[in-house]
């Protein structure tokens, strides 16, 4: 009898709850996303953690974000080497110790899914993201989490399940995941927007 | 009336016998008419480039209208229709489609490819960096792509493959495929297996794009339609054939018209007007069929100045039908035969003089033109001469040219008061001459362009928007055997990756990165370790390493797979679009007899010191090459080819001198008079200098083919100064009102045929023309103001 009032209460907790909990997190994506469309240009710094499977320690780099609304992303990596990619519409140029070259992300969609994923969220386009991923957005006094997980077969197989975390207008932390199991983690630090 | 019969039947055989010279001869439009005929070294491959290099099989393709995504589907769908044509070696649009067909190719045969296989690479220590590095590159935004090879090529040789064989200056993408700087054009770059000299196959190629291109356009969904452009020396050898063509059949249908209806208002006589004709066609088969049995091909440029001996010829006519005024037969053949035949045939001999001196050019252009003339001149003055007094009619009407040559004889004291006047020009001219004279002659080959300003300017924006293929300065090897040269380009290229970090170029192609010579790839095989010493090196190497030796299983298969496969050839990169790489910088040669050429263009550095220009001299002193079979030559196209051009120019130049002396000399021998000859050259000097002159100030710097014109001047205002001269020492000048008008109408006639020349859009035409035409008509002007009347001899 217990266990079924416990049941019971947790169940109407969880329809009352439900209800306004998908109305709240609708209408907190919803001020996230705005939040971030206002950010016309961003620069702050990262550490990146990458967990590759065939290896037996991730692998671990930092540098540089820097965003420009609506459609230029730069990532520089400081260390251990530098790197540079830069997503401009929809041409991808990365610089790799001696390789340098443009890529069409047409043509290897494989080359720049992150980046256009990140972009996609910076730019703060709610109906363009839902057009690419189903979202999943929960938050609470800690923070917010947003999960999205790409429609595109193709994207999925490069990119399956894509985690932000951040608090207020802030993203913090990034997580990208591969079907293979490889994934990797890019802490944002403080945003230095203006 | 037999010989008469026999000049009339000998005359109608020689002609038929040229039109059928004429007919089964070659045209030609393409650039040797501007080659000379013992090249040098450099000239040669010169020559060879411009024939049949890489730059002159190229067609680039411009798609314009619509949106970006509506250009990017028909540009796809175009190259897609275009890469199954065996006529193109390669069509590229920026797609993936080459680079998917080619990793593989770089894959497998990576450990011969890649420059960095040395058997340091494979000790411990070069693997164990190796594989940090390709670790590194797990990390990085290409590890998608790099973690399919890792097992396989830890070591990176793949990359390293694919950076040495694709080209970094790749043009501005979107949405997959190429694009034009300002993002309103899609670019795709057509490779034709036909030389770029062939210009039937340049034609087949082009119609065949268009045809494509109409095919794509009706399958394609765009917003709005789309728009299709080409360019490239085989679109504009094919343009500037269909324009000269075109043109010189059109200018000389409208000159001749023209010409005719003025003749017709005169003659009243469709008979007379044929006749009159008479001389003009033959003197033209005469000369196309002399230029054909010299020089075994006609040049198009040669075929475009036939129409200008309508100018000279058709007077030949004028003279006789005017000037002959008796009516008996006998009579009028006597008079023409003693009293003005003696005039023509010395202005005839005269011209002659002023074209004979092109003949030895070593320029086959010139020395065409040369004989052409002289043919044509000798034939039409002999059609005058033998033919046309007997086949014309017994009465021509001359009552027309009579009443207006009564005008002339009192308009002619008015002109001898001004002549002191016409001394100033000597002055004038030669100080504006000399004010302007560096710009007075244009030195650049481009000068003769046959293509319109407007198609250059295209084709330049499409070259930088393509940014490769605007080659300038290529390094030529020359060697007995392709080995030979691939060896060559091997040692040079350590020499030209200098160059780029210094920044003195920004890029080169090499045969030797699409193949590697035989040599070294047996070196590079000799440096990779037998299966258990590579074992043991990677497993030392890997240690300190995050990964474990059993993961690259895959990489000791493919080493010892590498160390027995056969050696790569050309044969064996077909199917890629190395195999077209290398087939263009890797050539194979018939003179002399199977020896090689391997041709490296460079690419100029976009800023600093040597921006958008190699210092050939600086790429000389970084390439020597060991004494040996192979040679290299550093070759600057554009600057070699106004080279060219200039010493063309020179020649000429120095040609039309001693021309003129040749002329002088003539006169003086049959004139028997310097005061005669001073009387003669001079108004004919001024009239060209005046030309000159105006040219100058109208801003158009001269090229050959105004000095062309002036000669042409010399030669037909000759004629009329020879004419005035007769008549002031037969002291019966101005009685003759016939004399007057048939001179006033041989001149319209020229003008009217060079005239529309000026009009022409072939640059080649137009300066003819613009020389010419106001030549001619000032020579006679000044030829009458410096006669001497009758009243003061």
């Amino acid at each position: 009898m217990w266990r079924f009032q416990v049941t019971l209460s947790f169940f109407i907790t969880f329809v009352f709850l439900h209800g306004s909990v998908a109305a709240d997190s609708d209408k907190a994506l919803n001020d996230l996303m705005t939040q971030l469309a206002q950010s016309q240009h961003g620069r702050t710094r990262f550490i990146e953690k990458q967990f590759i499977r065939i290896l037996a320690r991730p692998i671990e780099s930092s540098g540089e974000l820097v965003y420009d609304a609506p459609s230029h992303l730069e990532k520089h990596t400081l260390q251990p080497r530098p790197e540079s990619i830069i997503l401009e519409r929809d041409t991808i140029s990365i610089t790799h110790g001696k390789f340098a070259r443009s890529f069409s992300l047409v043509a290897y969609p494989q080359v720049g899914v992150l980046m256009m994923s990140i972009r996609q969220i910076l730019s703060g386009d709610l109906i363009g993201l839902s057009r690419s991923f189903a979202h999943d957005f929960e938050s609470g006094i800690h923070g917010w989490r947003l999960t999205l997980i790409p429609h595109d077969p193709k994207v999925l197989h490069i990119v399956s399940r894509i985690v932000l975390s951040g608090i207020g207008s802030e993203i913090r932390d990034m997580e990208f995941e591969r079907d293979n199991g490889d994934y990797s983690v890019i802490s944002l630090g403080v945003n230095k927007s203006n | 009336m037999l010989s008469r019969f026999l000049s009339v039947s000998i005359w109608a055989c020689l002609i038929v016998l040229a039109i059928v010279v004429a007919f089964h001869t070659r045209y030609t439009a393409d650039l040797s008419a501007f080659l000379p005929a013992t090249p040098s070294k450099a000239q040669r491959l010169l020559v060879n480039q411009l024939q049949e290099g890489l730059v002159s099989r190229l067609i680039l393709i411009d798609i314009e209208g619509s949106d970006a995504a509506g250009r990017a589907r028909a540009s796809n769908a175009l190259a897609l229709q275009l890469r199954e044509q065996a006529i193109f070696r390669s069509v590229e649009n920026g797609g993936a489609s080459r680079l998917e067909s080619d990793r593989d190719f770089l894959v497998k045969h990576r450990y011969s490819l890649s420059d960095q296989v040395t058997t340091e690479r494979f000790s411990v220590a070069g693997l164990r960096s190796a594989i940090a590095e390709s670790i590194d590159l797990l990390a990085s935004p290409l590890g998608q792509i790099a973690q399919e090879y890792f097992a396989r090529d830890p070591t990176g040789e793949s990359l390293q493959a694919f950076n040495q064989l694709i080209p970094q200056n790749q043009p501005h993408l979107r949405n997959g495929v190429w694009e034009s700087r300002d993002e309103r054009r899609a670019l795709l770059l057509a490779e034709t297996r036909a030389r770029g000299s062939d210009t039937d196959g340049q034609e087949q190629a082009i119609s065949l794009i268009r045809y494509e291109f109409l095919r794509v356009k009706n399958h394609v969904n765009t917003v709005f339609p789309l728009i299709l452009r080409l360019s490239g020396p085989g679109v504009f050898a094919v343009q500037a054939r269909n324009t000269i063509q075109h043109e010189a059949i059109r200018l000389s249908i409208l000159s001749s018209s023209v010409i005719a209806i003025l003749l017709l208002i005169i003659y009243r006589s469709i008979t007379t007007l044929v006749i009159g004709f008479l001389p003009v066609v033959s003197g033209a088969v005469a000369g196309v069929a002399a230029v054909a049995l010299g020089f075994g091909i006609v040049h198009g440029v040669t075929l475009g100045f036939g129409v200008t001996l309508i100018g000279e010829a058709v007077d030949y006519s004028v003279y006789l039908f005017i000037q002959s005024d008796r009516v008996e037969e006998h009579l009028r053949l006597l008079t023409w035969k003693e009293k003005f035949w003696p005039t023509v045939r010395l202005g005839m001999l005269t011209s002659i003089c002023g074209f004979a001196t092109l003949v030895p050019s070593a320029f086959p252009g010139l020395a065409q033109l040369g004989v052409y003339s002289i043919a044509g001149l000798i034939a039409a003055g002999l059609t005058t001469r033998f033919v046309l007094p007997s086949l014309m009619p017994k009465t021509v009407s001359r009552s027309l040219p009579i009443r207006f040559g009564k005008i002339l004889v009192r308009l002619l004291p008015l002109l001898r008061t001004w002549h002191k006047l016409l001394w100033l020009i000597p002055i004038l001219a030669g100080g504006v001459l000399y004010a302007h004279r560096s710009q007075l002659w244009n030195r650049e080959l481009s000068a003769l362009s046959p293509i319109p300003l407007a198609a250059q300017i295209l084709d330049a924006n499409l070259r930088s928007d393509l940014g490769t293929p605007d080659v300038r300065t290529i390094i030529v090897l020359s060697g007995p055997s392709s080995e030979a040269v691939l060896q060559a380009s091997e040692k040079i290229v350590p020499a030209l990756d200098s160059l780029i970090l210094e920044r003195a170029i920004a890029g080169y192609q090499a045969p030797s990165q699409y193949l590697p010579s035989l040599a070294t790839q047996q070196q590079r095989r000799a440096s990779l370790p037998t299966g258990s010493a590579l074992a043991t090196n990677l497993q030392n190497a890997v240690v300190t390493l995050p990964i474990l030796t059993t993961q690259l299983a895959p990489f000791l298969r493919d080493v010892e797979a590498a160390r027995t496969a056969p050696f790569i050839s050309r044969e064996g990169l077909e199917g890629t679009s190395m195999a077209a790489g290398l087939d263009a910088l890797l050539i194979r040669n018939n003179r002399p007899l199977d020896s090689w050429s391997g041709i490296l263009p460079l690419i100029a550095a976009r800023s600093g010191l040597n921006a958008y220009a190699v210092d050939a001299d600086r790429i000389r002193q970084a390439i020597v090459l060991p004494k040996g079979a192979v040679d290299a030559t550093v070759l600057d196209l554009k600057q070699q080819s106004d080279e060219l051009y200039a010493s063309y120019l020179s020649d000429a130049l120095h040609l039309s001198l001693l021309g003129f002396l040749a002329i002088v000399v003539l006169l003086l021998i049959s004139l028997r008079s310097l005061k005669r000859v001073v009387r003669v050259i001079i108004p004919l000097a001024f009239a060209v200098l005046t030309v000159m002159v105006a040219l100058n100030l109208l801003r158009v710097s001269l090229t050959i083919l105004h000095l062309i014109g002036f000669l042409l001047t010399i030669a037909i205002g000759s004629n009329y100064a020879l004419f005035f001269d007769r008549e002031a020492s037969l002291h019966e000048p101005e009685k003759n009102s016939a004399f007057l008008a048939s001179l006033l109408i041989a001149n319209l006639t020229t003008v009217i045929g060079f005239g529309v020349l000026a009009f022409s859009t072939v640059p080649v035409l137009a300066a003819l023309g613009m020389t010419v035409a106001p030549g001619t008509l000032l020579a006679l002007l000044f030829c009458a103001a410096f006669s001497e009347s009758s009243e003061r001899t």
